[in-house]
């Protein structure tokens, strides 16, 4: 491969992206704002993201080939005995191709999936599910009717495997870790990851928890290799501004929280999920077809914007069906119920404050305290972000309290197939 | 209806692959009585099988319909035989030879060509 072509084509593919869509430029921003892989100017150290990116890749072409395979077999195969000796090499072969798709995270690649497509909140679910070790013990709660769109699905789908893992990883093995996804009231889906483990440290938990919300990990935590499934967590999480937190149960255990953000949402039909292909039919091979060729040579991660989502939507908007189920990315469900209605401080005009006498005039308004701070919410400085992000665990702290509170009375776990 | 490819078949039955009875391609099941609220509680691929057997139909119809393997078909379907809502015909046809069985496969026969 002409070392000219690789150093040139992902200047001009961002280009050609630019060009179709000018939202492109927010990949780039949210990509050089994740730590760079190295940042060493030796040549010979410098190699070592390619040589790890090739290997990741190949690993890969080989985790689809094997599932490609095995999908073929598991669909004709009628003994249930050797049926799930299959279904254990499958969920082997699963976990291959997350870890090999986890490495291409960390190295500052966008993986490139096969079939991307708007993938069902539950769907989400499972095939995190799918992916995890532990996977029997994990149960599936309430789930909202939505989905996920496609150039994010399975970055969520990755984000979400790494949070099960932990939660199944550290936790008895005979419990169960529930999961559920929640409308919240800006129109975005809380998936809730909820285990009866040992939970973290308080010491260590402000810090896992910056570390996700994309600040450097703290020195304590220096050891990546130890949280390499929240590294993973956090970086996919940057990309997308998915907002990832862990807190403590009060009752023992902690509940992992993934909050995707109303503009990654849109309706799926609830008769026909979208889905393309006969299940038995593994999408091809392609990551090994032209991944690796392009890849030599290129070191910084801003050149995954080649992958631009704009870019994708286009490419698969035809005549295919499933094409209706994709609409651009802006448009979300319908976000923020309490930004429609303005505050009744904004609706009383200013003449109108006293009477001829000087007294107060009454203004009709509503008796909730907390109805006014609806009307600011286009603009807002950037101390406030900071705080609410700050508040955001308390926050999730309390919906999970109300969560444990209601489920006695409802008794509803959700079904198990 | 297929499934995500990345949702893999061991997660629809939980990595089980045995029933508690013996289903046979050609075992016709049906819904007693159908349970919308129940039916809407359920996960999609379990939801639409509960749907498709409102008509009596075979394992081996469903499991086509449904887009599922049989192996994936069968624990489905003998989950929701566990929880009395969908009736399984096992003794209908003690015998391969069958008078109503061959009479079925010739309708069904007609009916493709």
């Amino acid at each position: 491969m002409s070392s000219s072509l690789a150093v040139r084509s992902p200047g001009w593919r961002q280009r050609v992206a630019r060009w179709l869509d000018p939202t492109v430029a927010r990949w780039e921003v949210a990509a050089a704002e994740a730590p760079p892989p190295t940042r060493q100017d030796d040549p010979a150290v410098n190699l070592w993201p390619a040589i790890c990116e090739q290997f990741a890749l190949r690993i890969l072409a080989s985790a689809y080939q094997m599932g490609s395979h095995l999908a073929a077999v598991e669909a004709d195969e009628q003994d249930p005995d050797r049926l799930e000796r299959l279904y254990r090499v499958d969920h082997a072969n699963t976990r291959i191709r997350r870890h090999a798709e986890n490495l291409q995270v960390l190295l500052g690649r966008r993986v490139e999936d096969a079939d991307r497509q708007t993938v069902a909140v539950v769907d989400v679910i499972r095939a995190a599910t799918s992916a995890v070790e532990h996977y029997p013990r994990i149960r599936v709660g309430h789930v909202v009717d939505l989905g996920v769109v496609e150039f994010a699905a399975d970055d969520v789908i990755r984000v979400l495997t790494e949070l099960l893992d932990n939660a199944t990883r550290f936790s008895p093995p005979t419990s169960s870790v529930t999961v559920s996804g929640y409308v919240t009231e800006d129109g975005g889906v809380l998936l809730r990851v909820e285990d009866l483990g040992i939970g973290i440290g308080p010491d260590q938990l402000p810090g896992l928890n910056a570390m996700l919300a994309g600040s450097p990990p703290p020195a304590a935590l220096s050891n990546a290799a130890n949280h390499l499934g929240l590294a993973v967590a956090s970086h996919l999480a940057l990309v997308h501004r998915l907002r990832v937190t862990l807190t403590n149960r009060a009752t023992g255990g902690t509940t992992a929280t993934v909050l995707v953000p109303a503009h990654l949402l849109c309706e799926i039909s609830p008769t026909a999920p979208p889905a393309a292909g006969p299940p038995s039919a593994w999408p091809p091979s392609r990551p090994a077809m032209d991944g690796p060729a392009h890849q030599w040579g290129t070191q910084a991660p801003t050149q995954d914007t080649r992958r631009s989502p704009t870019v994708e939507i286009a490419t698969v908007a035809g005549p295919d069906a499933r094409s209706q189920f994709v609409p651009p990315a802006g448009a979300g469900v319908t976000t923020a119920p309490a930004a429609a209605q303005p505050g009744p401080a904004a609706l009383a005009p200013d003449g109108h404050g006293t009477t001829r006498g000087g007294l107060p005039r009454r203004v009709p308004e509503s008796v909730r305290a907390d109805a006014a701070p609806a009307a600011p919410r286009a603009a807002r400085p950037e101390p406030e972000i900071a705080a609410e992000r700050a508040a955001w665990p308390d926050e999730t702290a309390a919906f999970a309290a109300g969560i444990t509170d209601a489920r006695p009375a409802t008794t509803d776990e959700g079904p198990r197939p | 209806m297929p499934t995500y490819w990345k949702v893999r078949p061991y997660v629809l039955t939980g990595g089980r692959t045995r029933t508690r009875q013996h289903l046979l391609v050609h075992t016709l099941v049906s819904v007693p009585y159908y349970d919308a609220v129940f039916a809407s509680g359920l996960l999609p691929e379990t939801r639409f099988l509960y749907e498709q057997a409102r008509r009596t139909r075979s394992v081996a119809e469903l499991s086509a319909v449904c887009g599922m393997s049989l192996g994936v078909t069968r624990v489905v379907v003998d989950d929701l035989a566990a929880t009395d809502r969908l009736r399984v015909h096992s003794d209908q046809y003690a015998s391969p030879f069958d008078y109503r069985l061959l009479e079925r496969l010739r309708d069904g026969l007609r009916q493709l060509v």
